[in-house]
């Protein structure tokens, strides 16, 4: 009796959320890390992005350390300890990588990436963002194409949402205290790509994760994904559920592809009092 | 008929040897050889008369009024004895007549109805159980709150045992864990749940509990007697580094037909024994969940949660005696287990909302035991036993994203000879052989390893594929008894248990001794040293999950003791151990699983214990312990995920009977009481100091303090039952109260955390939870 029960109510303790839910941003966060390729050869640049939110901050500064590690095939979620990482220069929250010089210093370190027979090679990218005395930290993943055959993949492209089936106006959107609406991205035509998993023989599609943020209200999922269920229903949208208290609310919406390609939006709301 | 089998009266037989005082009786040595014996009612103490004695099935003769019988001019040697009043429980000792000398004794006889195995004295044989052994009689102790009547589950209120509270928190990983670790084991001194075994009739079954601790999967109307050994056991025990709980299954030796039906908040059972022929009985059992008749309903509105299949089981049991002689018994016994349960989880936990979707978790096991026991009259018996069994399992999580199948169908053979070689020698041997298929298909992160915390489940690493292996296991044993004074044994053995597979081998010698001493009557010291060695669990070992170059984990046992009979029929049962385990499975980042874990555990025991008379039964169980872990040797020394320094037990029933005892099926009317207290420190527990974010799954990576460097707040709950009775002339039907958690206490279980590792809170224990039942017996 104890321990099925136990398992039901903590499951369902765990579901209920004594916490807030992590779709309401209140305090300073990283919501994604882009790399833009999001997959890339020994020879080119990436551009590091972050998504970085500080609704309650008052518009202080945000400065960014960025550093590349080599992940340990054995570890692969330990952390990116800073004595063993590249430190890319700058402290801006977008910056270029040059992946000619981390090729060196990998090689400088025993790793040299065009002795390595795989097609690709996995880094873990650290971030950390420091704003007065808080600070939050964040990773991603790089691939390096060793094999310059070897596929690249591209980041998602989201082209905007729309409220209740219609494209929004212009910021802020001006919505009711209160109200419930239907959100659904709109995704850029060709960003969900076909791929070749490895050891697979047949091209599989991209699952597009859709990943809901707002500084006020409630949405009835944290994640949405762009699929359809057994009976043709689309998955991809979201309702939410608008603040009751009047004010300047913002909402992010952030897109994953799975193969660590991500791309976001943000849009500001007006949500004025009911008559 | 095994020393280790003997009914109440045999014992009580034993302890008038052994001239100890528990059940009035006498043994005096008289001039010439003559048996004189007294019969009395075991309730009333009042004379049985008229009943009838026989010796060695030959000479016969019927109790006096004063209920005294003599049997004049009996032979030296071994005799056998047995009284078979219509009134009462059939009963059959062996006495030993020595030349020269007779034998007086006085019998307690038990009202007819209870199985002649059932009132097993705890007290009576003492000087030749093992160092640390608690033998539970099954007619007390199965009306104890909280445990819906289950035997089994009594264990857990013993010295020794920390309390059970599942997987919970970050500890294992929350849902993964808890559906993984659903179904086996208690922490018996320190030890891992896998490190103990529980043996049915011998063989292990895989699979103590329905749902990891919702009931045990054997009905506990089929027990006989439970043996539970937390350590320094002798050599017939083997590949258990941790405890043994020793089942046995009533014989079905009787001489009516009786049984029983019964309906609770729980479940609904029934049981029915009796005779087919003169030397043929039987007994069947079956049981099945009815919680999944209530539980959706108040589950019903929660938020993101959906059980779309209640929690259900079933199990059953059908066993078959044929006693063609009156040494030989031959058995059949087919039993199982059957447990599934579904669910649909929308709104997944905060920390890790890939936990999402359809789960489902299903577990059976299927048994076949066919067993001989032969009891020679020149004072050696052989027990031999063979089993064929099917277990399977299939657990999926997040609409079939992770899901592990195994299926291990497996056969074994075990046989034992014990010897009573001459008056103070006794010898026990044998030999036992499994042979396991181990399949299994995965897609699901590694296990984690006791002391382990982990992050959301979607960012592990998955292993993936199928596997097949054959595994032999293997072990002998013997062992030797000697009595160099009537009040001292000193027993010996040697065991060597091996394994061998794909890629996987290895073998090993455990040497075992242990010492007891009966200074005076109801006094004993004892002290026992041991070597224990088990082979890694099958996924360990897998080539897939684990790795097949594991060798056995060892852990060498120590133990001191002290025994003191105690007025009002209670006694003292105090012991200190110490064990010191090496070689234990950790996790590796290169090999996955390498022998690089060291443990030891040192805790004091004490068992104040009250048996059943005067209609009041109980014990106060303390455990006080500190078990230590370490992943390698460079590591520095952590508590265990399941150390709990201090476990306070206090169980109590009392009997009021209100009517006369009802000869059809011995009950009578009345109200009985029962209490269980439990006042336990808390688990181990490994805080979250931070967290990393990672952008590509969109969870945070927790940052791990330092390994069960806290500790949960003490748990204490009380649980009370009371059952009333009325007894007809043919059937009697009880009415059941059991409360659990009586003063609602909000007990904390495990820990949870935010999103981000930021904020946290407590997991709380079930609240105050009252099951009505019903049964009705004839």
């Amino acid at each position: 009796m104890r321990r099925i029960l136990l398992l039901v109510v903590l499951c369902t303790a765990g579901c209920a959320g004594q916490f807030d839910s992590a779709t309401l941003v209140e305090r300073l966060r990283v919501l994604g890390v882009r790399a833009e390729p999001p997959s890339v050869s020994l020879t080119d640049d990436v551009e590091l992005s972050a998504l970085v939110v500080d609704p309650t901050g008052g518009g202080r500064s945000l400065t960014a350390a960025w550093r590349v590690c080599p992940i340990d095939p054995r570890e692969p979620n330990a952390a990116c300890e800073e004595q063993n990482s590249y430190p890319v220069a700058g402290d801006q929250l977008s910056l270029n990588l040059s992946i000619p010089e981390l090729v060196a210093w990998l090689a400088e370190k025993g790793i040299d990436p065009h002795e390595i027979p795989l097609p690709e090679l996995t880094l873990q990218i650290a971030l950390e963002v420091r704003a007065g005395e808080e600070s939050v930290k964040a990773n991603k993943r790089l691939k390096l194409l060793l094999d310059e055959e070897a596929p690249g993949n591209q980041n998602p492209l989201l082209d905007g949402f729309l409220i209740d089936g219609e494209a929004p106006g212009a910021e802020p959107i001006i919505m009711t205290a209160g109200s419930l609406h239907t959100l659904k991205p709109v995704v850029g035509s060709g960003s969900r790509e076909w791929f070749l998993p490895a050891n697979e023989q047949e091209q599989v599609q991209e699952e597009h994760l859709f990943t809901w943020y707002s500084t006020g209200g409630s949405f009835l999922d944290g994640r949405t994904i762009l699929d359809t269920d057994n009976a043709g229903n689309s998955l991809d949208t979201n309702e939410w559920t608008l603040p009751e208290e009047p004010g300047i609310y913002t909402m992010w919406l952030v897109l994953r592809d799975g193969r660590y390609g991500i791309d976001w939006l943000a849009a500001d709301f007006e949500v004025l009092a009911q008559d | 008929m095994k020393k280790g089998n003997l009914n109440s009266f045999e014992l009580i037989v034993v302890v008038l040897m052994l001239g100890q005082l528990f059940v009035p009786a006498t043994s005096l040595a008289q001039e010439g050889q003559s048996i004189e014996g007294k019969l009395v009612h075991k309730d009333s103490g009042e004379p049985v008369i008229g009943a009838p004695v026989q010796l060695d099935g030959e000479l016969f003769v019927v109790s006096s009024e004063e209920g005294v019988f003599h049997f004049e001019n009996v032979a030296p040697g071994w005799h056998r004895l047995t009284i078979d009043d219509p009134e009462c429980a059939p009963f059959e000792v062996r006495i030993e007549v020595i030349a020269g000398k007779s034998i007086k004794l006085e019998y307690a006889l038990d009202p007819r109805g209870k199985d002649e195995m059932e009132e097993m004295v705890i007290k009576s044989e003492r000087l030749e159980l093992e160092v640390s052994n608690t033998v539970l009689e099954l007619d007390e102790v199965g009306k104890i709150p909280g445990t819906q009547g289950d035997v089994l589950k009594i264990v857990e209120n013993l010295p020794g045992v920390a309390r059970s509270s599942g997987a919970v928190g970050n500890k294992g990983g929350g849902m993964g864990a808890m559906a993984a670790g659903t179904g086996y084991g208690i922490v018996v001194r320190g030890a891992a749940p896998e490190d103990s075994r529980v043996l049915i009739d011998d063989h292990e079954v895989p699979l103590l509990y329905h749902f990891g601790g919702l009931k045990s999967v054997l009905n506990s109307d089929i027990l006989k007697r439970i043996d539970f050994l937390p350590g320094g056991f002798g050599a017939e025990y083997g590949m258990a580094t941790g405890g043994i709980v020793d089942v046995r299954t009533r014989p079905c030796t009787h001489k009516q037909y009786d049984g029983y039906l019964e309906l609770s908040m729980i479940d609904a059972s029934f049981m029915i024994k009796g005779p087919i022929s003169e030397d043929v009985g039987f007994i069947a059992a079956a049981r099945r969940s009815t919680i999944d008749l209530w539980l959706p309903s108040v589950l019903e509105g929660i938020a993101g949660f959906e059980m779309t299949m209640a929690p259900v089981y079933y199990d059953y049991q059908l066993k078959l005696d044929w006693s063609p002689s009156s040494e030989d018994r031959l058995s059949f016994f087919a039993f199982g287990s059957d447990d599934r349960m579904e669910f649909l989880l929308s709104k997944p936990p905060s920390g890790d909302p890939s936990l999402r979707g359809e789960f489902s978790i299903g577990q059976f096991f299927h048994r076949l035991h066919l067993g001989w026991v032969h009891a020679s009259p020149l004072d050696w018996q052989v027990r031999i036993s063979l089993v064929g069994g099917y277990d399977s399992s299939n657990i999926s999580m997040g609409n079939e994203s992770r899901y592990i199948r195994t299926d291990i169908p497996h056969m074994g053979l075990r046989a034992d000879f014990e010897w009573q070689i001459a008056k103070r020698w006794k010898l026990k041997t044998g030999v036992h052989w499994t042979l396991t298929n181990y399949d299994v298909t995965l897609r699901m992160p590694q296990p984690l390893k006791e002391g382990e915390v982990r992050g959301p489940i979607e960012t592990m690493e998955l292993l993936e594929g199928s596997e097949e292996a054959l595994i032999w296991y293997g072990g002998v044993y013997a062992s030797c008894s000697f009595k160099p004074t009537e009040n001292m044994v000193l027993t010996g053995g040697v065991r060597a248990d091996g394994y061998y597979g794909d890629l996987t081998s290895d073998w090993a010698i455990m040497p075992r001794l242990s010492y007891k001493y009966e200074p005076w009557s109801g006094t004993i010291f004892k002290a026992g040293v041991g070597l224990y060695q088990q082979a890694p669990t099958e996924d360990e070992l897998s080539k897939t999950m684990g790795n097949p170059k594991l060798i056995m984990e060892r852990a060498w046992h120590y133990s001191v003791g002290y025994e003191q009979e105690l007025p009002f029929d209670s006694y003292l049962d105090f012991n200190i151990f110490y064990k010191e385990m090496d070689r234990l499975v950790s996790t590796d980042p290169d090999d996955k699983y390498l022998n690089d874990g060291l443990g030891h555990a040192l805790g004091m025991e004490i068992l104040l214990r009250r048996d059943l008379a005067d209609g009041l039964f109980g014990w106060l169980a303390y455990t006080l312990m500190r078990s230590e872990r370490k992943d390698r040797f460079s590591d520095p020394w952590r508590l265990f995920d399941h150390d709990q320094t201090h476990i306070l037990t206090l169980v109590a029933g009392y009997r009021l009977p209100t009517g006369p005892i009802m000869p059809n099926h011995g009950q009578r009317d009345g109200w009985e009481f029962g209490l269980r207290f439990q006042l336990v420190s808390g688990n181990p527990s490994t805080p979250m100091v931070g967290s990393v974010y990672d952008s590509d799954y969109d969870v945070y990576q927790p940052i791990a303090g330092d390994t069960n460097s806290q500790r949960l707040p003490l748990f204490h709950q009380l649980d009370l039952r009371v059952d009333y009775t009325w007894a007809f002339t043919t059937w009697a039907l009880t009415l059941y109260l059991d409360i659990q958690n009586v003063y609602n206490q909000q007990n904390v279980e495990g820990v949870k955390y935010n999103y981000d590792y930021t904020e946290k809170s407590y997991y709380t224990g079930l609240p105050i939870i009252p099951a009505l039942g019903i049964k009705g017996s004839f």
